[in-house]
């Protein structure tokens, strides 16, 4: 690997919208639109070919089972600056599994010993809502809320803030360290299912949901290290037919934007990628 | 194969090789208790060991240990909030309390949430306070002195413009005080003994419930808080104490006995009175979310912590010829 290639780290849970969007990515990618070109093509890039046939069919791409190990590394170009996307765990499922036990093999290590941004999506409305004393208690309408028994067993915030204070760990980066950090870039993917989206910019969106959350990250990550955009690679959700049909006669290239840091609304899918190696 | 470290204070491979060893296998101290002797012969033969490609952290999410706190103690000066008051004073609620609030993004003044190494327990004690509508929040289980759930020492990194705190709160059960109040050099006092010496700052609980005129064993009662103040009082020093009435709100403390605890009181250096109601009694009860706070803040700003002062070095004329040497 080139030393001086940028290498961006992509984390995500199971359904998290980053398989959709690399599914989105590479169809563009393959098509050459945009300024972000392919510098070359990965041995195997079955699972991402897999997801933009559903998503040609206008169809949601299928869970990738977690014992089909699947690290990808995209390599990238975007003006001068070469850069490579690396999935340690294309599916997501492997992300659960590190957290309960604790360890990191030994393709994550290397992957994050070479990164030096982090990429990391979050899915809003994944996220467990449960009421505590602390708030004002209301009662529960039926059908909103989800039942005790479907609660994670880790909260998602404590999931993420360990996820990376691990990462951090083996990154050999301290609680006091000084120097930079691999800069962090949070996408809330699946924005056209947050409610009242139009009211907030991303970092409010994550301030309201994830609290504990969005100090940790100010805490390491203040000063403008950290940037948060919010993300809907499909631009609709597929459940609906109508939507379908739309995407079997236009192709997914034609869908899908982007909410940068300040609120604004951009169609172009890719830019997410060049704003973040720009800054 | 024995799957332990022969140092008895590394806990590999559930965390990493205490010894810094990146694979464990390559300590010596892991060797040492994995080699296999062959009875037959003289030749030790070493268990064929496949090479591990996986990392643990340091920490495992649970309640730290004594030996665990070397994680934090390496990088700074541990700030260890003690928390003293007998059974059922409201010691666990309160740290139930302090953890949902700051997961619910209500900070302590100006000090922001750093990490923690001890998120599970954390998130173990909150759990008793969350709910989903269907079922009812209840008060976390009685701490026990047995095994069971584990006792330990809760972890919370806290960021205050640059200056970073690693703080400790014990979650200890109110039978480790009742009985070192009696009898300081008893086994079980051990614990207590600890916290007692270590302590940057305390806060003690006195349980309201118990004191009321209705309740019959207030005399007791009264008597076991007065002797915990009295024990906690002895080598103090300066260290300051949070003194808590804890369920104020829904039970009315004896006049006569308010009056004796008060006197008790007025012996340490360094105390404050605080009433705090745990769980808020309405909705939106910022009274309730407000008074943990001011708890918390004190403990924070008025505990004795190590301060970083420049030193001053004047100038200074001397004549020795060896000391203006300075080398080629």
């Amino acid at each position: 690997m080139i030393v001086n290639d940028k290498s961006i780290l992509v984390l995500g849970r199971p359904n998290s919208g980053k398989t959709v969007f690399s599914g989105q990515l590479y169809g563009r990618l393959q098509n050459e639109e945009g300024k972000i070109k392919l510098l070359s093509i990965p041995r195997n890039i079955t699972p991402i070919v897999e997801t933009l046939n559903r998503l040609e069919n206008g169809d949601l791409p299928s869970h990738t089972p977690s014992d089909k190990k699947h690290d990808i590394s995209l390599s990238l170009k975007y003006d001068n600056i070469n850069f490579n996307l690396l999935y340690p765990d294309y599916g997501g499922e492997q992300i659960n599994d590190i957290i309960h036990k604790r360890r990191l093999n030994s393709n994550w290590l290397q992957m994050i010993e070479d990164s030096e941004l982090w990429l990391l999506f979050i899915r809003i409305q994944d996220i467990d809502f449960f009421f505590d004393l602390s708030k004002k208690i209301k009662t529960v309408e039926k059908g909103n809320k989800k039942d005790n028994s479907t609660l994670k067993s880790l909260s998602d915030q404590v999931f993420f803030i360990e996820l990376l204070q691990m990462l951090l760990f083996h990154k050999g980066i301290g609680l006091k360290h000084k120097t930079p950090l691999p800069k962090l870039c949070i996408v809330l993917s699946c924005w056209d299912e947050i409610k009242n989206r139009s009211k907030y910019k991303p970092f409010e969106i994550l301030q309201l949901n994830l609290p504990l959350l969005y100090e940790f990250i100010n805490s390491k990550w203040g000063n403008g290290l950290c940037n948060i955009y919010g993300l809907s690679s499909l631009g609709f959700s597929l459940e609906k037919k109508d939507n379908q049909e739309k995407y079997r006669d236009d192709g997914p290239e034609d869908y899908g934007y982007i909410i940068m840091d300040d609120g604004k609304k951009i169609n172009d899918l890719t830019l997410l990628l060049t704003h973040i190696v720009d800054s | 194969m024995s799957n332990k470290c022969s140092n008895p204070n590394c806990h590999a491979p559930d965390v990493t090789c205490i010894e810094g060893h990146d694979d464990y296998h390559e300590c010596p101290n892991w060797s040492k208790t994995n080699i296999v002797e062959d009875e037959n012969t003289d030749v030790t033969i070493k268990e064929p060991v496949e090479p591990d490609a996986s990392r643990a952290v340091s920490w495992t999410g649970n309640s730290f240990g004594l030996e665990d706190l070397n994680i934090i103690a390496e990088r700074s000066n541990p700030y260890l909030i003690g928390i003293i008051g007998a059974s059922n004073a409201g010691k666990t609620s309160f740290l139930c309390m302090l953890y949902t609030l700051l997961y619910n993004g209500k900070n302590i003044e100006n000090y922001q949430f750093a990490g923690s190494y001890t998120l599970i327990s954390w998130e173990n004690i909150a759990n008793n306070f969350r709910f989903n509508g269907n079922s009812s929040p209840t008060f976390p289980p009685h701490t026990t002195s047995q095994a069971g759930r584990i006792n330990g020492l809760l972890h919370l990194s806290l960021k205050n413009n640059n200056d970073f705190k690693d703080v400790i709160f014990t979650d200890a059960p109110g039978e480790w005080f009742s009985k070192w109040a009696e009898d300081v050099d008893n086994s079980s006092s051990m614990g207590a003994r600890w916290i007692h010496q270590y302590a940057n700052v305390f806060l003690l609980f006195i349980d309201c419930q118990k004191l009321t005129i209705e309740s019959k064993n207030r005399g007791k009662e009264r008597a076991e808080v007065i002797r915990i103040i009295k024990r906690l009082n002895q080598n103090l020093g300066n260290r300051p104490v949070a003194v808590i009435w804890s369920k104020y709100e829904d039970y009315e403390v004896s006049d006569q006995i308010e009056k004796k605890i008060k006197r008790a009181l007025k012996d340490i250096p360094n105390y404050k009175e605080f009433e705090v109601n745990n769980i808020p009694n309405a909705n939106d009860d910022t009274y309730c979310i407000d008074n943990i706070r001011e708890v918390i803040k004190w403990a924070l700003n008025h505990g004795n912590s190590f301060e970083y002062t420049t030193i001053d070095i004047s100038a200074q004329n001397v004549n020795s010829f060896l000391l203006k040497y300075r080398g080629l």
